[in-house]
């Protein structure tokens, strides 16, 4: 159907009422013309997040309480209902997005899920060789099942109108992963090593291998991460556009590396702060509370490490990677500042605790809004002439039938 | 009529609309584009305050109405229901009832559900799962916190005959192992799920009664016959995997804490079932119960001499499972974060059954 065709009014068979209603107002209709469109060149668009914590509040009250009734059979109701509301109130060009996951195939993930999960349980229980053989049978599935699920969740998602689609295969996730097993071997023949030499004597050889240990650590996760929203940001499409994605490893690099200085920095600083409060902390610890005390003091200084760490890595990544993806020449913007999101993490921690998780989903709707609205479009042109792709009509029934075989949530 | 916007699912295009709804009919018309649908052929999206209302059509073409006034009339003209979650997510006083229901299930569900469920799971596990971790833990715990007992071989042998003559209440025998140990424990007994009972050589001494020593042999029988250990295990991966859930991914960290105190009540509860099996063995024996009712006074002052000089180490009686000894007990701490019941409690609780044994005969 092309829009500025005429279109014809195909008169529905038996539906007299409606004739009636149709031949009145359509002599008003001027027929439009064919003719060739101009549209507007678009300033920057600001990504818009219109949901508010204390409507999403009552969505999440009543998904909890279904889903705890129902043993857990409404959580995928409460999935499509809880992303289409994210999405719904996400906006540019004053344009939604929308969800279009079935709840049926969710739960007919879950239940594949909860059903390995159990075997896995059962065959450990029976004897060590055969866990093991499903452990090593359910890593080998990883790279499928992220295929699967970006897949899933690409297909189902969708902008005036039009779907988005995910073409990486599991062969690509295959040799993306692939450089982890590598990682696992090298620790374990590390570990081996420490075993063998043993810890009493370190040898020089040992010092070696564990500084080489942390430098492969650190030269991994961030070029996974790299590979990572590769996989995910070149293999995407809307409706027939690809999606480019050109960041390169070495600002990955870059990132991690400050996020690493800042954690010796906070330890340094913890430290400080250690023993400048052991006099109270030790007078908190005499009193009838002190194992509760000793334990919360524990907790939340593991705790402020991730609180630091998080919202720096969170921004820094954000911002990298859709300054670097690009969509037929329409590019984005991010300006997600990591001293925000601290504060956000910070005081929404605090409230959740003082609340008993009550204000949980207040505190979900804050981190999305500030994550969502720090994005900008900056279109080239105007964002009124992409078309839909058919074949991918196709991939998403399929994707549907098959459903999504086990629905991992992995955040953008 | 409202003004809308129609995508037609075909390209990213927008088309300023208007909207009317008749008769159970939708009617779209813009310059160029006109459809009209049952109402009842097309999707209609739930309601949201700040996002459009969505109207699709079977096609995949859909009609985006920001006007919600006009539409929920004209909707509601045409008799269009909301599915009831959605009427239900809309309204403060009926999601604050789900909220009150949701709290009830939830206390109710720890209060009733979680133990007896536990209680259910625990008795249908095989005896080789109880006898894995039990294996387990006696094997770290000899390596790390005990010794082998110092006390003479014929003392050991007397409390073992003695404690093997006795009658188990309620029917079939329970499988069960006596050790004897010494170690950094202090003054301890405790069951393992494995039917392995250990008491330490302080305890023997501090007692220093054979009937009380009986009576806290018999009570860890009680825990190994009720399967405490692995309700235990259970419960606290209930409610770890309910706290996960409930404050997720804010800090699975952080949901530790209110575990611990969540399980504390229960494993009171545990202490409380294993006492009555105590009393019950003890009675069926026909075997006083006053010596174990001084011990537990004996225990508890020397409990508060022992908090008054600070570093001396406390006597606990009765830990089940790999948790350690006893933490101090001064019973100035509130009864709701301690795992076992207050001194008071479990004396008056023997010396009430005393008498009521006395009274029946």
């Amino acid at each position: 159907m092309i829009a500025s065709e005429p279109i014809l009014e195909l008169p529905l068979d038996d539906d007299v009422e409606l004739q009636e209603y149709q031949s009145a107002p359509a002599r008003a209709l001027p027929s439009a013309p064919p003719r060739p469109v101009q549209y507007k060149a678009l300033g920057p668009q600001k990504f818009q997040f219109t949901g508010t914590g204390s409507e999403y509040f009552r969505i999440w009250v009543v998904n909890v309480l279904l889903t705890v009734l129902t043993l857990g059979v409404y959580s995928a109701w409460a999935k499509v209902r809880r992303l289409q509301y994210f999405y719904r109130n996400t906006r540019i060009d004053n344009a939604t997005f929308d969800y279009h996951g079935k709840p049926g195939a969710i739960l007919k993930g879950r239940v594949l899920a909860l059903f390995l999960l159990v075997a896995y349980k059962v065959a450990f229980e029976l004897s060590t060789p055969v866990a093991i053989g499903v452990a090593v049978l359910l890593v080998a599935l990883v790279p499928w099942l992220l295929a699967r699920s970006f897949r899933f969740k690409m297909v189902n998602s969708s902008y005036r109108g039009l779907r988005f689609r995910f073409a990486g295969s599991a062969i690509d996730a295959y040799k993306m992963l692939s450089i982890f097993p590598l990682l696992a071997a090298f620790t374990v023949f590390f570990g081996w090593n420490v075993a063998v030499s043993g810890v009493a004597r370190l040898g020089m050889g040992t010092v070696v291998l564990g500084v080489a240990l942390v430098i492969l650590i650190l030269g991994t996760v961030p070029l996974g991460h790299y590979l990572l929203k590769r996989f995910q940001h070149n293999n995407a499409y809307f409706g027939q556009t690809p999606v480019f994605f050109d960041a390169q490893p070495a600002e990955f690099f870059r990132i991690y590396a400050k996020a690493v200085g800042f954690l010796l920095l906070g330890s340094i600083s913890a430290a400080i702060f250690g023993i400048l409060t052991n006099g109270l902390f030790e007078y908190f610890k005499a009193t009838v509370f002190g194992w509760f005390f000793t334990l919360l003091y524990g907790v939340v200084s593991a705790y402020a490490f991730y609180l630091f760490v998080t919202p720096f890595l969170q921004s820094r990544i954000q911002n990298l990677v859709w300054q670097h993806t690009e969509l037929a020449g329409h590019r984005f913007e991010s300006a997600a500042s990591a001293r925000q999101l601290l504060w956000i993490h910070a005081s929404n921690l605090l409230l959740v605790t003082l609340t008993l998780g009550l204000f949980k989903p207040f505190a979900q709707i804050r981190v999305l809004k500030y994550r969502v609205e720090s994005l900008t479009l900056v279109p080239d042109g105007s964002l009124e002439e992409f078309m839909c792709d058919h074949a991918g009509d196709n991939a998403g029934a399929l994707g549907q039938e098959t459903g999504d075989i086990f629905d991992i949530e992995i955040a953008l | 009529m409202i003004d809308a916007i129609y995508y037609d699912g075909i390209n990213s295009r927008r088309h300023q609309v208007t909207l009317v709804i008749q008769k159970r009919v939708v009617a779209m018309r813009g310059a160029g584009v006109r459809r009209n649908e049952r109402m009842s052929k097309m999707d209609i999206s739930e309601r949201l305050e700040h996002a459009p209302r969505i109207l699709r059509f079977p096609d995949g073409a859909f009609i985006e109405a920001s006007d919600h006034r006009r539409l929920d009339k004209m909707l509601k003209e045409n008799r269009f229901q909301d599915p009831r979650v959605v009427r239900w997510q809309n309204n403060w006083p009926l999601s604050l009832l789900a909220l009150v229901t949701l709290l009830v299930t939830l206390l109710s569900a720890w209060q009733w559900g979680l133990p007896a469920g536990a209680d259910a799971l625990a008795q249908q596990l095989p005896a080789s799962f109880g006898k894995k971790i039990g294996d387990q833990a006696f094997a770290v715990m000899d390596k790390k916190m005990l010794a082998p007992s110092t006390l003479p071989m014929a003392r050991q042998d007397q409390l073992r005959s003695r404690f093997a003559a006795m009658v188990h209440p309620g029917g079939e025998p329970i499988p069960y192992q006596l050790h004897f140990r010494s170690g950094r424990m202090g003054a301890n007994a405790f069951a393992l799920p494995n039917g392995v009972i250990v008491i330490t050589d302080s305890m023997i001494k501090l007692v220093n009664d054979d009937d009380a020593i009986l009576g806290v042999l018999s009570h860890e029988l009680g825990h190994v016959k009720r399967r405490h250990s692995a309700r235990h295990l259970l419960q606290s991966a209930g409610i770890g995997i309910a706290l996960n859930m409930w404050v997720g991914d804010v800090s699975s960290a952080l949901a530790a804490v209110p575990a611990i105190l969540l399980n504390q009540s229960n494993s009171r509860d545990f202490e409380r079932e294993a006492d009555k099996y105590a009393i019950d063995m003890m009675r069926a024996n026909h075997l006083p119960l006053e010596p174990m009712a001084l011990m537990f006074e004996t225990m508890s002052s020397k409990a508060h001499a022992a908090a008054a000089e600070e570093d001396e180490e406390s006597p606990g009686v009765d830990e089940e499972e790999e948790s350690g000894p006893a933490p101090k007990r001064t019973d100035s701490r509130p009864d709701f974060l301690s795992s076992h019941p207050s001194d008071a409690e479990r004396v008056a609780t023997l010396r009430a059954a005393a008498r009521a044994a006395a009274a029946t005969k």
